[in-house]
């Protein structure tokens, strides 16, 4: 029987959010953390679509997501 | 003809005959019709009485064309009107009044149509449902009516072919341009061709026209040098004659403010500037040849025996340029300062090409000024904003003097001063800086190693890619550097590009394998916790989630670009890290749980009063995770404003989530907490921390993902 498609690497996650945070994690903090980090995604990638077609290019590039970077930091964070 | 006659002759004998074999139905056109007809019957002119008479005109063809003897001729006011009433008539029939050449435009459908139709007619309904809206067609909106004008010019544009052959060609015929040539015709052989009113010089060896002043004063050896062997080419005059006597007596155009002694806050006028960088490059003082021989006197017309008060700037002259004992002082023919005003050479010809294209300069400093004796007495009393002009001027100089020492090299020599103001200027972005922890030993060594001298005068050095900076920039410099050098020598640019593409691709080859072991390398974090790095698959999925989240369609993800999100999304959960750490800790706990994650999307306003937590759980994660948040209850209230330990009911966060979903109301709004749990401390599962949790999921997990 063939495993279910994953949404996220579950234990890789948490593993990585341990170790930044330096403390263990509930049970099912990592799904919120998978949501919280999908919502950044999203910010990241609307602003870097933002930057790169001002750039007149097609798809993204590290420079437009280096600049859309700090907006989305912001946007999130404060 | 026949058939305009015929139609003067009913109109004269029989109108209402005429008249109502076109409109049977309706006289009320007819009336009036035949008032407008008498009244121009009767305010024809005489000629046209004649024309009337038909019998003896009628055998002669007319010299002219039935237009001009129309018996309404068309600027009259009752033709106006005649065609007005055209207008208001279908277009099927021949109107009544019809002016030959004006037929096309009384022809022209414009309202016809919709005038006439009638308003049954138009709406006409089904007869059985009289309310329904099957057979009604919709009221005419603008756009329609447009649409519908249109069409009915497009099937009269079919009907009338001949449109065009009916226009007046009188246009044509009588351009301006044709009636000067006409009169050039009539006039040429009466009339002499004028004389030049410019200097009569002494015609050049070639025999060609006249020469500027300033290249006749300029260089005559080099002109009896040069221009025997040319192109017999017409040479441009280049100014107005300055060598003729008369105009000794003018007086050089100077202002009368900077004169008044009275005047003291008007020191001098400022004249429009151009920048040094944006003009042609400044070559007139090489241009000009011979270092003995000083240009100002050309340019400025300061020899007495040359005065010349058009070769002066447009603009406000210096002041008493005329006294030649001011003049050499002002001008001191050892120093040779640049000139502001000039005939230059466009850029990319060399300086002994003689070619007809110059232009004109227009002058980049003030010449009001004094003008000092000095160079460095100007730069050291020139204002703050003349500052950059004067550095211009100064480093003009000194490309001068390369110029005169080295002048065949200049060309491959200017683009190597660039590189490295093009290093200070390309700086990268900040966000690059956070690859250079990670680079190798080797590679930090190479990076401090860089030299920018070496770079700028070594272009084709193969091995200094930079590693932690957008690939696209420096690369492309490179290339610039390339081709500039390649300009200079190709074979060992060919040779030594062969060495850098290898030496390129080896790089490239290292640096796919440093990215790999970087893959594979255990990170460790600040608690000096290892931790794997986020694999690509993942981002790369997420990102294109995202991305069709956004409307963005399917994307291709370039290796950079997702490179870069895989960067951007450590960097995001570094700093997830430390604030979740931060709330656990404010909280005195040492475990991370959902509030505090409820707590910082709050802060990060992904979660407000009109977007729920669950709301964005069902709209971003698949099914089963939002089963897990709500079987699993972790009472997702944040940790404030009241400490609500106590919701780990199992009814309560259920009830807490329907009633945020369904009026939307503030997540962190605090419920009252049941007084039952209020002391009540919260139960911990002892395997929700560890790896434990693995079996328990739904999902199997391993590390390869």
């Amino acid at each position: 029987m063939a495993t279910p498609r994953r949404p996220y690497p579950r234990t890789r996650l948490r593993r990585i959010i341990k170790a930044h945070s330096g403390m263990k994690l509930s049970k099912n903090a990592d799904v919120l953390i998978y949501l919280n980090y999908t919502m950044f995604m999203n910010a990241l990638v609307r602003e870097a679509a933002i930057h790169a077609r001002q750039a007149g290019e097609r798809s993204f590039t590290p420079r437009n997501i280096m600049k859309a970077l700090p907006v989305c930091y912001f946007a999130c964070l404060f | 003809m026949s058939e305009y006659y015929q139609l003067n002759y009913q109109l004269n004998n029989d109108p209402d005959n005429y008249l109502l074999e076109f409109h049977p139905s309706g006289p009320s056109f007819n009336h009036y019709r035949r008032e407008l007809r008498r009244i121009q019957n009767e305010n024809k002119p005489p000629y046209a009485e004649t024309e009337n008479g038909l019998s003896e005109d009628d055998s002669t063809p007319e010299p002219y064309s039935p237009p001009s003897t129309s018996p309404s001729p068309p600027s009259s006011v009752a033709t106006m009107d005649l065609e007005i009433m055209d207008m208001g008539r279908d277009v099927d029939e021949t109107p009544v009044h019809t002016p030959v050449q004006r037929r096309a435009r009384s022809l022209e459908p414009s309202i016809s149509r919709l005038s006439m139709n009638t308003p049954n007619e138009r709406y006409r309904q089904n007869p059985h449902y009289p309310h329904s809206s099957i057979n009604t067609p919709a009221p005419p909106t603008p756009h329609a009516m447009a649409a519908r004008r249109a069409l009915e010019d497009r099937r009269m544009a079919m009907f009338t072919p001949g449109r065009t052959r009916r226009q007046s060609l009188r246009e044509q015929r009588e351009t301006p341009m044709l009636i000067l040539r006409n009169l050039g015709r009539a006039l040429a052989p009466t009339s002499k061709a004028i004389d030049s009113s410019s200097s009569p010089e002494k015609p050049s060896p070639n025999g060609i026209g006249n020469r500027g002043a300033s290249g006749s004063a300029r260089s005559a050896g080099r002109r009896n040098s040069d221009d025997d062997d040319e192109l017999p080419i017409d040479r441009p005059r280049l100014s107005l004659p300055i060598d003729e006597g008369s105009s000794d007596d003018l007086q050089p155009p100077h202002s009368s403010i900077l004169d008044d002694p009275s005047n003291i806050t008007v020191q001098s006028v400022e004249l429009p500037r151009r920048a040094t960088s944006e003009g042609p490059p400044r070559r007139s003082f090489g241009y000009l040849g011979d270092s003995d021989v000083t240009p100002w006197d050309d340019i400025y017309g300061n020899d007495d025996t040359n005065p010349d008060p058009f070769a002066y700037p447009p603009g406000i002259a210096p002041h008493a340029p005329t006294d030649p004992e001011i003049a050499d002082l002002q001008f001191p023919p050892g120093v040779g300062r640049e000139s502001d005003f000039s005939l230059d050479m466009p850029s990319g010809l060399s300086d002994n090409e003689q070619t007809t294209t110059f232009y004109m300069r227009s002058p980049v400093v003030d010449t009001v000024e004094a003008v000092p004796e000095d160079e460095d007495a100007s730069s050291s009393s020139s204002d703050s904003d003349d500052v950059p002009l004067m550095e211009g001027r100064q480093s003009e100089k000194d490309r001068l003097l390369e110029q005169a020492t080295e002048p065949e090299e200049q060309q491959g020599e200017q683009p190597l001063e660039q590189p490295s103001e093009l290093l200070d200027v390309g700086f990268p972005d900040l966000g690059d800086f956070e690859h250079v922890p990670d680079l190798g030993d080797a590679e930090m060594d190479a990076l401090t190693r860089y030299d920018p001298e070496t770079f700028a005068q070594d272009p084709v050095r193969p091995g200094d890619e930079w590693i932690g900076y957008p690939p696209g920039r420096p690369r492309k410099r490179r290339r610039e550097d390339d081709e500039s050098s390649r300009a200079a020598e190709a074979e060992a640019e060919a040779q030594a590009q062969a060495h850098a593409q290898a030496e390129a691709r080896a790089q490239a080859q290292a640096r796919a394998r440093a990215r790999a072991q970087a893959q594979a390398q255990v990170r460790v974090s600040a608690h000096n916790i290892q931790y794997p790095p986020v694999t690509n698959l993942f981002v790369r999925q997420v990102v294109q989630h995202a991305a069709q989240n956004s409307a963005l369609g399917h994307q291709r993800l370039a290796a950079d670009a997702l490179e870069t999100f895989s960067r951007a999304s450590e960097w995001f959960f570094r700093q997830l890290g430390d604030d979740l750490r931060a709330y656990a800790g404010h909280a005195r706990r040492s475990m991370v749980e959902e509030r505090d994650l409820v707590a910082l999307m709050h802060r990060q306003r992904v979660i407000n009063a009109e977007q729920s937590l669950f709301h964005l759980a069902s709209h971003n994660l698949p099914r089963e995770l939002q089963q897990l948040l709500r079987s699993n209850n972790p009472g997702y209230q944040p940790a404030y404003p009241v400490a609500q330990q106590s919701g780990i009911q199992l009814q309560q966060p259920l009830v807490n989530a329907q009633s945020e979903t369904v009026t939307g109301l503030r997540p962190f709004v605090p419920n009252p907490p049941s007084p039952s749990h209020a002391g009540e401390k919260r139960k911990r599962d002892e395997d929700d921390d560890g790896e434990s949790d693995n079996e328990s999921l739904v999902f199997p997990e391993d590390d390869d993902y």
